[in-house]
């Protein structure tokens, strides 16, 4: 059994448990505020533990010095995250980082050992590092797209030419298709998602490489979607 | 009187944990109100003793020991219902029939695999950081994963 199947499985087995987020959020308030044990100690240790543990930038506030400091607080406390991902056959152990993007709407670990990270046309793209300059390129474009959901864009974007996977679990929850162009080791393909954020918008995830790039770096560029998060 | 700063960073962390907790919970659990019981309390856990986390170390086991433990809980008071009985409680099957059956095989895992698939596959944390929650050696996790995952494709994959 494929670790993706196994995973695709237990996903599917909890997916009830998953539903009830909202319930236990409104339960865990109700809870706190039953044992209301508020400090001023508690309110610096939930500081401390926001900058280094998740990436609560946001209460550091808008200003232009806030975003400084917030951007280099970030960067002292991004939590590292050992990774685990089977690539080819082998299980490849590897650091992730923290990074949320420059507005603060989503968060993903990636390995910057393998991924540079850069911004193209209003884009967050992670570039694979070290590939042969002959090689076609491989990269992972995350893009926000505001007022419309993953399902239309999915349906928008679908072609007869397409591999239409539907609805998807993994790497995310939302949409997929893939576009195979030609049968060479070094054909094009293309790998996209669509994931609702929740707030009426969607991100759009594509994954470009190449025929024999499949199950090594977009692989593991769908390893770095499964760990993308929304924050607002 | 609890301050808004508070509540706006707590949330942020509720929502990257609450989905991979409830999951984790549910795979050790099989019980989508237990797992949200477990989450909860565990959740609750956190914020009341923040003050024993140091930031230096990483947050997520420092979690999912909590989450464990409050799996572990439930586990032990349940101990006096039999399991057929958690099985008859799951609404009735329609569409969700596959997700019974894999519930059921899921069930008949030894406590100690359910765990460790549960914490390798929906909590995302590493074989190493298995193996601490669950007060093991790194082999002995890969023994428990390659046991399980053998029982679960023959489950599966006839």
């Amino acid at each position: 059994m494929t670790e993706d199947r196994l995973t695709e499985l237990l996903y599917k087995a909890t997916n009830e448990a998953c539903a009830k987020k909202d319930q236990v959020r409104l339960a865990v308030r109700r809870g706190i505020q039953a044992r209301s044990t508020h400090t001023r100690k508690h309110h610096a240790a939930w500081a401390a533990t926001a900058a280094a543990a998740v990436m609560l930038v946001c209460f550091m506030g808008f200003t232009e010095p806030g975003r400084a400091l917030a951007a280099s607080i970030w960067s002292m406390f991004a939590p590292e995250k050992p990774v685990e991902i089977n690539i080819e056959g082998y299980t490849e152990d590897k650091k992730a980082i923290l990074a949320p993007d420059t507005a603060e709407h989503y968060a993903f670990y990636y390995d910057e050992t393998q991924f540079e990270r850069v911004e193209r046309d209003s884009a967050d793209v992670l570039l694979a590092r070290d590939l042969d300059s002959d090689l076609p390129g491989v990269f992972l474009e995350i893009r926000r797209i505001e007022s419309m959901s993953a399902q239309a864009l999915y349906e928008k974007a679908l072609t007869p030419e397409a591999v239409d996977l539907g609805a998807v679990v993994l790497p995310i929850t939302g949409y997929g298709m893939e576009i195979w162009r030609g049968q060479e080791w070094n054909s094009p393909v293309t790998i996209l998602y669509w994931l609702d954020d929740g707030f009426g918008n969607a991100y759009e995830f594509t994954l470009h490489g190449f025929m024999e790039a499949y199950e090594g770096h977009m692989a593991r560029m769908k390893q770095i979607l499964t760990t993308f998060t929304i924050i607002q | 009187m609890m301050q808004t700063g508070d509540l706006q960073a707590f949330d942020r962390l509720y929502d990257l944990l609450a989905g991979r907790a409830l999951r984790t919970a549910a795979g050790i659990l099989l019980s989508a109100q237990d797992a949200a019981d477990a989450a909860q309390e565990a959740f609750i856990r956190v914020w009341s003793n923040i003050d024993s986390y140091h930031p230096t170390r990483p947050f997520a086991p420092w979690f999912y020991r909590i989450l464990i433990n409050e799996c572990r809980r439930v586990l032990k008071k349940r101990r006096v219902f039999s399991t057929l009985e958690m099985i008859a409680e799951r609404p009735a099957p329609t569409e969700e029939v596959a997700e019974i059956e894999i519930n059921e095989a899921l069930d008949r895992l030894p406590e100690r695999q359910r765990m460790a698939i549960s914490l390798k596959y929906l909590s995302g944390l590493s074989e190493k950081d298995v193996a601490k929650l669950m007060h093991t050696t790194q082999p002995a996790v890969k023994s428990l994963l390659t046991r399980a995952r053998d029982t679960l494709r023959k489950e599966f994959e006839p």
